[in-house]
């Protein structure tokens, strides 16, 4: 194979990856059997680390990242060039955006290690049970935003521009046509709007306008994952090889590095940085640039410079002075976010998933990945912004009033990478309890205007009804006689997963709403 | 660095209109062919319907088995004069089961799915163009799968859709009780041929749901609103909606917890099926198997009243069969 190719292959693999990984976000609208989409947030290293740190145990659901970390040890940091799909979203974004906008070519080579304080700060940050790794590792910020923020974006206009042809006479033979082929194959079951959406993807986008200052900004200069990778890169077995005989110092090869690992007039490589892109390879006029296989333990190192030129290496090394800026910026961090802001809600509304942990197990053990989101067949999963404390945030609740636990169901913890969500079998979804329902009688049409309603009670999927209700003879407003059948909850087999309060016809705030149990415990 | 090129007062006006344009563009398109004004401007008035003849077939079987079914479905059918002579080639066939819950068929929640198989599959036979199609309580696509009723149609080869919240349209109800204007799903007002395939279930708020609340499942709009003054909302979804044909499944009655909650415990194998026109005569016979007099139950009393059809089962037209 000629060398040049190389960077062909590469692109064209990052693309089917990049497809593949789309492919399987949307084949999560499936409602019935999505356990294969639970692997996708298992790849990455880095947050199984900061799960273990976390939850002080092992979480050995992370295996599969054990692969790539093997890989990235004989391959180096191949990871951020061939597979990640954000790392593959952020390329096509340099391509169709930032190279447009001239940025200036000046590399910055000291942004370099700022990756290794958002590393560190995010391990300290695991130990004292904040989970920030969630929210800034790629692989489940790919899988959030796309999942729940640009897939609902690009149904609902979809949906708006089917349903503004649907009136249109003649055309609308074709148009629905093509809708019914992607409400076939493409679009989810149920309306898909995210409470919070725009937080979700403003961050998303303000990591794809990064690239602004620099080509793969977040690559290069923010992403945790690739620090890891960057730190596995510099003992890597495959390294960049320049024959000094054949190199003119064209410098091609150096403009053409997305990473900005090269150095020393084209001929020396930041090892750590190189995500074996080889577009180098491509670049090269000379063949002077070679991938070899080196193992430094076995016999001798050839890579040995004979440049005399007098660049040194480029200081990307992680000071001492830094790991205490970053220990410290950790330390204020931890003071910040355990001290719950006074506007922060209780707890009162926030209903976890079923077979959710207890809310600080949680809370350690979630990756934000909003694959429970994704998949929820009723659209009541949302993300969780600041409302509940900082560190709950991008955590999956319940609102009921948008959709309602699904009585047959258990799609979110299936799905769930971490066991934040532990697997609840059908069979025990009937018992488990996310919450209890409660009657606001002040808004309730039987209570309040004493007519028969009882839509909660038809709603109710408990076996044997958790809302029931009793016939009594009362004086209505004006003074007559009528008999009203009124509900009432049984707490005890109630299991809160909001069936009433979401088909409750009150306009507004539903009469009867889900909560965490009303009475507080002694703990 | 280049200085940047001048902007004109012209050209940013341009600019300015183009994008202010693209932003309004889609809400105002929206607006203009998503008029909810227009919905309401004029509701489509309907005929009158007269009550259809009260004849009822009544067939019981030995058991549930699929094979049964079919028997019992075809020797009923035979006293209408079989499902050829109904339904005539290329007609334009609704059969409306009730797939509302998330529940599997031994929870007597949805229509059996076997007898919605059979039943598709004779008016496939039959010529006929088939449509299935409810708005279901819980999410759609789980209830479809459920029930089993999307797999009985994928075996019957006819055509299962989700609800299209597009295609309901307003109509005005003559005579209504409590709702002038409802809106309803236009497929089975534009159908040739409509079947109402019911379960008889217990149901607290209407104390029955057989045919005739079966109907709520084309009704649009806000659905927990209906309920109040149900009773009186129920006789005027039978007003507004002509059924041609009613297969009431009585294979499996749920006698309690219902519509939705009840368990194996809770159901009841009556292995009955009850055929006729009238869905006011096929809820009150089917609603014998629940209370002792059919008056007992608001809504076909005040269908009686209304002169709908006969409630009392000892002055109705029944054929009782057995397989």
């Amino acid at each position: 194979m000629k060398s040049r190719h190389w960077a062909k292959i590469r692109a064209i693999t990052q693309l089917v990856i990049w497809c593949a990984f789309i492919v399987v976000i949307v084949a999560s609208r499936d409602t019935t059997d999505n356990t294969f989409f639970s692997y996708l947030p298992r790849i990455s290293p880095f947050l199984g680390l900061s799960i273990s740190l976390a939850t002080r145990a092992v979480a050995d659901s992370f295996l599969p990242a054990l692969v790539f970390l093997v890989l990235a040890v004989i391959l180096g940091r191949f990871f951020c060039g061939w597979i990640c799909p954000l790392g593959a979203t952020i390329d096509g974004n340099d391509r169709a955006i930032a190279d447009r906008v001239k940025i200036s070519s000046k590399k910055k080579i000291s942004i370099k290690s700022w990756k290794y304080i958002v590393l560190i700060t995010a391990m300290i940050l695991s130990i004292f049970g904040i989970q920030l790794a969630g929210s800034i590792d790629p692989i489940s910020l790919s899988i959030r935003s796309y999942g729940t923020v640009i897939f609902a974006y690009l149904d609902s206009l979809l949906k708006l521009v089917f349903n503004a042809l649907y009136y249109v006479p003649l055309l609308n033979i074709i148009s629905e046509f093509i809708y019914s082929f992607l409400k076939d194959y493409l679009l989810d079951y149920n309306k898909t709007q995210y409470y919070n959406h725009l937080p979700v993807f403003l961050f998303f986008a303000f990591i794809l306008l990064l690239s602004l200052f620099a080509r793969r900004f977040w690559c290069k200069a923010l992403c945790p994952l690739g620090a890891i990778y960057s730190l596995t890169g510099k003992i890597a077995f495959l390294k960049r090889y320049v024959d000094t005989g054949k190199c003119t110092n064209c410098l091609a090869c150096e403009k053409n590095c997305r990473m900005d690992a090269i150095f020393n007039k084209g001929t020396g490589t930041i090892e750590g940085e190189c995500i074996k892109c080889f577009d180098c390879l491509k670049a090269c006029k000379f063949d002077a640039i070679k991938f070899r296989f080196s193992f430094p333990y076995i016999g001798k190192d050839k890579n040995i410079l004979t440049s005399d030129s007098t660049d040194p290496y480029p200081d990307i090394q992680f000071t001492r002075k830094k790991l205490f800026s970053s220990v410290a910026a950790s330390v204020i961090a931890v003071s910040m976010f355990k001290r719950k802001p006074a506007f922060a809600k209780d707890h009162s509304r926030l209903i976890r998933p079923p077979g959710a942990l207890s809310e600080q197990d949680f809370i350690n053990a979630c990756v934000r990945c909003g694959q429970c989101m994704k998949v929820c067949p009723t659209n009541g999963l949302h993300p969780v912004l600041f409302e509940y404390g900082p560190d709950a945030v991008f955590t999956p609740q319940l609102i009921p009033r948008l959709g309602f636990c699904e009585k047959n169901c258990n799609q979110c913890s299936a799905v769930c990478p971490s066991g934040a969500l532990q697997l609840v079998p059908l069979a025990k979804k009937e018992t488990t309890v996310i919450g209890t329902a409660y009657i606001i009688r002040d808004l309730c049409i039987p209570w309040s205007e004493y007519t028969d309603c009882l839509v909660c009670e038809e709603m109710c999927p408990t076996n044997k009804k958790s809302i029931i209700f009793k016939e009594e003879s009362l004086l209505n407003k004006e003074g007559r006689k009528v008999r009203v059948k009124l509900p009432y909850v049984r707490e005890d087999i109630c299991i809160g997963c909001g069936a009433c309060e979401n088909k409750c016809p009150v306009q507004g705030d539903a009469a009867i709403q889900v909560r965490t149990p009303k009475k507080t415990t002694i703990l | 660095m280049k200085h940047k090129e001048h902007l004109s007062r012209k050209s940013f006006l341009i600019k300015a209109a183009v994008v202010a344009g693209g932003i309004f563009a889609p809400s105002f398109l929206n607006k203009f062919f998503n008029n909810p004004l227009k919905k309401y401007r004029n509701p489509v008035l309907l005929n009158a319907a007269q009550p259809a003849d009260g004849r009822l077939v009544v067939i019981t079987g030995p058991d549930i088995k699929k094979q049964t079914i079919e028997k019992m479905a075809m020797k009923a059918l035979d006293q209408f004069g079989g499902m050829k002579s109904l339904i005539r080639k290329g007609m334009n066939v609704v059969i409306k089961p009730n797939i509302a819950w998330n529940s599997p068929p031994e929870n007597a929640a949805n229509t059996n799915p076997d007898l919605v198989e059979i039943v598709a599959r004779f008016c496939k036979e039959a010529g006929g163009r088939v449509t299935i199609f409810d708005r279901t309580c819980s999410s759609a696509r789980l209830s479809y799968k459920r029930s089993g009723i999307e797999d009985a149609a994928k075996r019957a080869g006819v055509n299962i859709e989700f609800i299209d919240e597009r295609k309901f349209i307003n109509v005005k109800v003559p005579n209504a009780l409590n709702s002038e204007i409802l809106s309803i799903y236009k497929p089975i007002l534009d159908a040739d041929f409509v079947i109402n395939m019911p379960i008889a279930k217990h149901h607290s708020s209407s104390r029955l749901t057989i045919s005739m609340k079966n109907l709520l499942g084309v009704i649009g709009g806000n659905r927990g609103s209906l309920h109040w003054n149900l009773h009186e909302n129920i006789v005027d979804f039978t007003k507004a909606i002509k059924c041609d044909l009613i297969i009431c499944d009585c294979l499996r009655i749920l006698t309690n917890h219902g519509p939705n909650s009840g368990t194996p415990e809770d159901v009841k194998e009556t292995r009955t099926l009850i055929i006729g026109r009238n869905p006011v005569t096929v809820d009150a016979y089917a609603s014998t198997f629940f209370v002792k007099s059919p008056s007992e139950i608001k809504y076909l009393a005040l269908a009686y009243r209304e002169k709908m059809g006969e409630i009392n089962p000892g002055k109705m037209n029944i054929l009782k069969l057995t397989v």
